[in-house]
């Protein structure tokens, strides 16, 4: 895997958050909260990690990315996430994803690479920054 | 929900969920799975895992949930960082925990610094050395 692909952007990524993928997720994680889970409420919720999960659509980008060099085929464990919310994301919301290499680092022979995922609403105004490192080898 | 007596130490409480193979299941399928690790115990095996092992931010949000619980509002969730160190595997009890570490006034409103962590059915630590935010107050 190449250090100098640091910083490097991929292509945005955009899609609606809607009802039924909310109460999907709420489903698969048990979150019974009725801010996620109520099929009647006005404005139903995202839960807090759903946002951050689809920044995965990414990763048909960073998986074709010969320039990087990431091996699917090799052990590669979530070892840390970061989450920094300016406001839950709701039904109806349109999402962007703009997702960047914000680090890769080394030690004891592993390879550790920081995917930055800033998530951004239809107006432009910042919903999530979303930040997962990966472990390789 | 929070109370104005809120103070460091006070332990938030904890939320417990099993996590099933039809929950791992139902999470990779909506996301875009990339990672046999969570869909296929050969892989996993070979890896030197005992089965497929349960996407992080599945039961990362068991530490949301409780976060989102103890705050009153989806909105007051302000911020998580974690370090997931141990796989969960299907049948596993995971049980979600904060104690407060820091109470900050900012004008109007209140910032509350929280110690996060999740551990399984043997007490052992699955996610560590969390932080975590809620605002509260105004």
């Amino acid at each position: 895997m190449k250090n100098n692909a640091i910083g490097k952007e991929y292509p945005s990524v955009s899609y609606e958050v809607t009802r039924e993928m909310i109460l999907a997720y709420s489903h698969a994680v048990d979150e019974t909260s009725p801010y996620f889970a109520d099929e009647e409420t006005e404005v139903l919720y995202a839960p807090h990690t759903l946002v951050g999960a689809y920044t995965l659509l990414l990763m048909p980008h960073v998986v074709a990315d010969k320039e990087l060099g990431l091996d699917t085929t090799k052990r590669i464990l979530h070892v840390h996430q970061e989450y920094e919310w300016k406001r839950t994301a709701v039904a109806g919301d349109v999402l962007t994803i703009r997702g960047r290499i914000a680090d890769i680092n080394s030690r004891d022979e592993r390879k550790f690479i920081v995917f930055e995922g800033d998530i951004v609403d239809a107006l432009g105004e910042q919903v999530v920054v979303a930040r997962s490192t990966l472990m390789v080898g | 929900m929070v109370k104005s007596d809120v103070r460091a130490g006070l332990e938030l409480p904890p939320v417990t969920h099993r996590v099933t193979r039809n929950n791992i299941v139902r999470y990779g399928r909506l996301v875009t799975g990339f990672n046999p690790l969570h869909d296929d115990d050969e892989f996993a095996q070979e890896l030197g895992f005992e089965k497929i092992v349960a996407h992080g931010v599945l039961h990362l949000n068991y530490i949301s949930e409780m976060l989102c619980c103890y705050a009153g509002h989806p909105n007051r969730v302000k911020k998580i960082y974690i370090d997931f160190v141990k796989a969960v595997y299907p049948g596993d009890v995971i049980t979600a925990r904060g104690v407060v570490r820091e109470v900050r006034e900012e004008g109007s409103s209140m910032r509350i610094v929280i110690d996060v962590w999740s551990e399984n059915q043997d007490g052992v630590r699955v996610t560590d050395g969390g932080t975590a935010e809620i605002e509260a107050g105004s």
